[in-house]
């Protein structure tokens, strides 16, 4: 006897014209939504109303960054703050740029960013499969980038990754980043190296 | 229904001055604040946690405005427009430059300069103010000295001093809502590097979170409650207050009665309260029947100048330490407004943010190396502040954006914004003035930041006092007209701006309405 389960994988025929009507009215909706939402409207009010909290959501259950992710964004941050050896001015991995960078994008409300962060190590791994340019070809190419207002802008996305990675290489050495301060000290910036106020 | 004699909705510059003059007066009293209270130990030296998180102001997924600069340009999301979230509001978090506005910026108020002078006096004193009135001739009239000397300054200011003369500028101590001395149970200033934009650990800075606020609960009258986000204002049938209602902590709608409600909640966030409070019997917003509500919308003038000192040409005593520089000019306050000289704010992720960009072009790699290596060790960063009037006019205002909607459902402020052509013409002024004292003064990479820009934090006019119900909201004696039991306090009962940081009187207007209040009670 055939099983239930396997009743749902009989194919089910559609009229061409069905198909023409659901289809047309599936694009035409698709193109809709995508045009309100770059010109900057709140298509449904009502599901915005709904969104979770930011400051409520919980932090990331998994690693945010799969090994390949992890390798193009070593590489990346380095790129973006290579350090200056003759001033004991660290690299960004070497300050721990790439810890503090998983810890934020692991925080509650960083999934925007974190999705950012991840499409644009897959766009860079992509780009220089296809193209076979070198990682700083990529780069400015990506710094140059001008579509600024499509879903995803790798201009957008590599300025976002730098802010982030600034915050790592000059924040408290409590994140992760500016390991024992050593960032702070090379470049004389007198920030409390205690974090806590103890007057 | 709990019932309380009066009910404050903020705790900031607006609200902490009628809490005390109220519980003082033998009310019982209820302040009700949307964001936590924070202790000293909350107060961490951590740029992260303290300027780029939510700490002060809310995310803006949580709990956002919006803004358009033209009423056909499509509203974006912003946090800009909020001030800060927490018991003392935006006092925790300023920089406290505490100069009193001078008699002629009250030529469209309801007032004059004398009947607001003796509430300047008691912000001085119970607050905490200190400054030097000596050193500026251009002073506005007042009683007699700051109750604290001035803070200790950097030795830049004597140069500066000089700079100044030779220019025929009068540079003076800018006065601060810093305690200077510890007395009256306060701490004095520790010269800490962290000050604007961070809350005080000692409680030195004068917040109404370390002044007022303590002083109000003290007389056992006073209970301020965190986490209560106030959604709406009841209406009696007879047209008098009732209330309002909140969310508490756990987001549970609350109702409090009181016989006086006082909104304090910030210039926008009280005129979207006001809005919000729509009912049969006031349809378009409550105190709004002729359309006034959220109009006259004014920020601050901003103009900003930075430039470059470098060690190579002043020394090893530009090393020194100390956080303040501490000199404001008002020569020219009546064509343009007042500047003062200040350091580059410490915070390091900022000032690196900064260097990213060359034009539109994005640095990175070996370029931001090197811009790093100059802008952190060749010297130290002054900047400029030039405060000026932002002129009220019809375009600019606040009103209620159906589209977007915070995390309780309640649609948002939108932030409307025009400005009048007069107020870069003053930005201008002042710029080129403060531009001409840094490069007497020998700074080097002098460059123009802003001129004729805004600061969102300091704003007037939403709910603006006058003796016309037709141009105005509230009476000259606070309360929304025809509901006698209904007052605004904070910045939006302000008619102007001014061409000075406006905190100081918003807290003494603050004070000179409680004191009517307690008057008619």
């Amino acid at each position: 006897m055939e099983s239930q389960d396997v009743a749902k994988l009989v194919p089910v025929s559609v009229g061409r014209r069905t198909f023409v009507i659901v289809g047309g009215a599936s694009v035409i909706g698709a193109g809709t939504y995508a045009w309100l939402r770059r010109m900057g409207y709140e298509v449904d009010p009502a599901l915005d109303a709904r969104r979770e909290p930011r400051s409520k959501s919980g932090p990331l259950p998994y690693e945010p960054f799969d090994p390949t992710a992890l390798a193009t964004l070593g590489a990346l941050v380095d790129h973006l703050i290579p350090g200056d050896p003759s001033r004991n001015l660290p690299s960004a991995r070497e300050a721990g740029v790439l810890d503090y960078l998983v810890a934020a994008a692991k925080a509650p409300g960083m999934s925007a960013l974190r999705d950012e962060i991840l499409k644009l190590t897959r766009h860079f791994d992509l780009s220089m499969k296809k193209t076979g340019e070198t990682f700083e070809a990529a780069i400015a190419a990506a710094a140059a980038d001008t579509g600024a207002r499509a879903k995803f802008s790798p201009a957008r996305a590599l300025e976002a990754t730098l802010r982030l990675s600034l915050e790592g290489y000059l924040g408290h050495p409590h994140y992760g980043g500016n390991r024992d301060a050593s960032v702070w000290n090379a470049l004389a910036i007198a920030m409390p190296r205690e974090r806590e106020m103890k007057h | 229904m709990e019932e309380v004699d009066a009910v404050v909705v903020g705790s900031g510059a607006g609200g902490a001055p009628v809490a005390l003059t109220l519980a003082r007066a033998g009310m019982k009293v209820l302040v009700l604040e949307k964001g936590p209270r924070y202790a000293p130990h909350d107060f961490l030296h951590d740029e992260i946690a303290m300027c780029r998180r939510d700490f002060f102001t809310p995310f803006v997924e949580d709990d956002p405005h919006t803004l358009r600069r033209s009423e056909t340009e499509n509203p974006t999301r912003t946090n800009a427009g909020w001030i800060s979230r927490c018991v003392g509001g935006g006092t925790v978090h300023m920089s406290g430059f505490f100069l009193r506005f001078q008699p002629q910026d009250f030529a469209r108020w309801p007032f004059d300069y004398a009947a607001l002078a003796p509430y300047y006096d008691r912000v001085e004193r119970e607050l905490g103010v200190s400054g030097d009135e000596s050193k500026n001739p251009n002073v506005a009239p007042r009683s007699g000295p700051y109750p604290y000397p001035p803070v200790l300054t950097h030795p830049i200011a004597n140069k500066i001093d000089e700079a100044g003369a030779k220019l025929g500028m009068h540079p003076f101590p800018m006065p601060r809502a810093i305690v200077t001395e510890s007395k009256n149970g306060r701490n004095a200033c520790v010269y800490c590097p962290l000050c604007g934009s961070y809350g005080c650990e000692v409680g030195a800075k004068s917040s109404t979170l370390a002044s007022l606020i303590p002083l109000a609960e003290a007389t056992g009258r006073c209970e301020v409650r965190a986490n209560a986000m106030v959604r709406r204002i009841e209406i009696l049938r007879n047209g008098r207050a009732k209330g309002v209602v909140y969310f508490d902590s756990q987001d549970v709608e609350r109702t409090v009665g009181a016989k006086i409600v006082v909104i304090a909640a910030s210039a926008i966030e009280s005129a979207r309260l006001l809005l919000l409070s729509a009912s049969e019997r006031h349809p378009r917003g409550i105190g709004n029947e002729r359309g006034q509500v959220g109009r006259n919308l004014c920020f601050s003038t901003l103009g900003r100048v930075r430039a470059q000192l470098p060690y190579a040409d002043f020394g090893e005593e530009l090393k020194a330490a100390m956080p303040f520089i501490g000199r404001a000019v008002q020569d020219f306050y009546g064509d343009g407004g007042t500047f003062h000289l200040l350091w580059e704010h410490p915070n390091p992720i900022h000032a690196a943010e900064r260097l990213l960009r060359d034009g539109g072009r994005l640095v990175y790699g070996r370029e931001l190396m090197d811009r790093m290596r100059e802008h952190f060790t060749d010297g130290r960063a002054i900047e400029a502040e030039c405060f000026s009037e932002w002129m009220p006019n019809d375009g600019c205002y606040v009103s209620l954006d159906d589209r977007v909607t915070d995390r309780w459902g309640l649609p948002c402020a939108r932030i409307t914004i025009a400005r009048d052509p007069r107020d870069r013409e003053r930005s201008a002024l002042l710029v080129d003035k403060a531009r001409a004292l840094l490069e007497a003064l020998g700074a080097k990479s002098i460059e123009t930041l802003d001129v004729g820009g805004e600061t969102f934090v300091l704003q007037h006019g939403t709910c603006r006092m006058g003796t016309d119900p037709t141009s105005s909201v509230t009476t000259p004696d606070g309360h929304v007209h025809g509901i006698d039991n209904l007052f605004v306090t904070d910045g939006g009962a302000l008619p102007t701006s001014g061409a000075v940081p406006s905190t100081l009187t918003i807290l003494a207007n603050a004070y000179r309405i409680a004191e009517r209040i307690t008057a008619h009670a």
